[in-house]
């Protein structure tokens, strides 16, 4: 009976080993510059370079009992790894995407950790890590509950994580930044234009607001915090319904709201350039100064 | 059935798709009667695009938008409690109430304008210390364009239903992702619904129960890309 058993347990063992074995991949194709590129590679790890060529490569491994494919012409292509009809978990792979510079892509993984350079476009994830930098035209980086960290210089950009933390550093001169439970951590001089939200995650805001820059911050629970340089030049207008606000930059206390309850509280910093609005539900407002 | 894209549906109607997504995408209509009535409304809309006034194409698009408007505002509802114990015409007195806040706040944008022209600019070193000013409370009083976002209980309740429905589409561990989120989103709105059921004119609220209603909006969007 031990025997058998452990003929058994070799066979599965070997079964597993087959499964979690690897082959190296390598294909190519030509691609015209600024073409459309689809990628859907569900488990792993996938990254992302921009080359100054008319062609896609992908090197990597992936698992011997998954299904690679590579579809499409000149001027557009659609990779990745097969799903499972069953919906069983695909096996992680790692693959290495090149792709001519100004491409647009779209990526979407399930748990693959999604690591891109110079790329513009959309990137999703469910519960990968998703880490931009570099420069590109647009970017939106989306996941459910992975973490999400940017690192760009690109006119738009877009990010949204639900449970995950949210880093935005770089130069985007249009953002728009929300997560749901998620911290959302924006350290940026660059940004013109920025849009930051939460339900129940704390939000940062480090950098120097540009002159005429527009900034508006809203957040259910979770604290908004405004971390400023001395000289600032800007307007606020802080206001929470419940919350506190608590004024680091000078003793001015905010107005009580209605029953006492929050507050809020009207300033002017400097030549008062740029404007930034607060709102909170119950979220404490701090306004810090650097 | 996977159905066509977004992109694949406006691509079909206005004509940009490539030769061969367009023949694979209209295969699929044959057999998809949703994603076909959907490229059908869309190309409608690009056949009454294409066939309107000369003006609107040569950019003269401001005088389009008071229509625009018009319609946008005419699809708000208020859904509060206060709005069924109001009399007959107070709609017509909310209006004029709007217009007269709308003409107050356009005189003090000419008046703020007007006073930042008259001001000399702050030398350098005035800019480099700076003077915290405290603005007069009451002036906070003149809020954004986006305070005045109001959002129906039919909006929200739909909104709720298609994150039930997405939530049954996704994986078992796709979903209970997705559930904390929503739990979260639903909380908020309740609570902001509860805070404007007390205090309906409240600009801040409504603003955040347009934030709260826009989070909602991008966790249906986030489930149906992850389903």
């Amino acid at each position: 009976m031990f025997a058998a058993l452990a003929i058994a347990a070799g066979a599965c063992g070997t079964a597993d080993a087959q499964a979690a074995a690897t082959l190296p991949l390598i294909r190519a194709r030509p691609l015209a510059a600024g073409a459309p590129v689809k990628v859907f590679f569900p488990s792993g790890r996938i990254r992302i370079e921009t080359w100054n060529r008319d062609s896609i490569e992908v090197r990597g491994r992936i698992p011997r009992v998954e299904q690679f494919y590579l579809g499409g012409d000149r001027n557009g292509v659609k990779l990745g790894v097969e799903d499972h009809p069953d919906g069983s978990d695909v096996r992680p792979g790692d693959i290495v995407l090149r792709v001519p510079r100004g491409s647009q892509l779209s990526v979407k993984t399930v748990s693959a950790a999604i690591t891109g350079r110079d790329v513009s476009g959309w990137f999703y994830s469910v519960s990968g890590v998703i880490r931009l930098s570099g420069t590109a035209t647009s970017v939106e980086a989306e996941s459910m509950a992975g973490d999400v960290y940017l690192d760009v210089s690109v006119p738009w950009e877009r990010a949204r994580t639900g449970g995950g933390r949210l880093v935005v550093t770089g130069a985007p001169a249009d953002l728009d930044a929300a997560t749901v439970r998620g911290a959302l951590d924006v350290q940026s001089a660059a940004v013109m234009r920025g849009r930051f939200a939460s339900v129940e995650g704390d939000i940062r805001y480090a950098g120097v607001p540009s002159t005429d820059g527009v900034f508006e911050f809203s957040n259910h629970s979770g604290a908004v915090e405004l971390v400023l340089p001395r000289a600032v030049s800007t307007t606020l207008e802080l206001s929470t319904i419940t919350g506190t606000i608590e004024n680091g930059f000078t003793p001015v206390r905010a107005a009580a709201g209605a029953g006492g309850h929050g507050g809020t509280l009207r300033m002017q910093l400097g030549a008062g350039g740029s404007r930034m609005t607060v709102r909170t539900f119950r979220g404490t407002i701090r306004l810090q100064p650097r | 059935m996977t159905h066509l894209s977004e992109e694949e549906r406006q691509g079909l109607a206005d004509g940009t798709l490539s030769f061969e997504r367009a023949a694979i995408a209209s295969a699929h209509l044959a057999t998809c009667d949703a994603c076909a009535a959907d490229v059908n409304r869309l190309r409608a809309v690009v056949r009454r695009v294409s066939s309107a006034p000369a003006s609107a194409a040569d950019g003269h698009t401001d005088e389009l938008w008071p229509a625009i408007r018009a319609r946008i505002e005419e699809r708000k509802v208020v859904p509060l409690p206060v709005a069924a114990t109001t009399r007959p015409g107070s709609w017509l007195r909310e209006r004029r109430a709007w217009m007269l806040l709308s003409a107050a706040a356009a005189i003090v944008i000419a008046v703020v304008a007007l006073q930042r022209a008259r001001t000399p600019s702050p030398s350098p070193t005035a800019a480099a210390t700076p003077v915290p000013k405290v603005l007069p409370s009451s002036a906070a009083t003149v809020a954004p364009a986006s305070a005045n976002t109001r959002i129906s209980q039919e909006e929200i309740q739909r909104l709720l239903d298609e994150v039930e429905m997405q939530k049954a589409m996704l994986p078992p561990g796709r979903a209970a992702l997705a559930d904390s989120d929503a739990r979260a989103i639903d909380q908020a709105i309740a609570e902001l619904r509860d805070a404007l059921a007390h205090d309906p004119d409240n600009p801040a609220l409504r603003q955040l129960l347009a934030e709260a209603v826009q989070q909602q909006g991008d966790l249906i969007k986030r489930m149906r890309n992850g389903s």
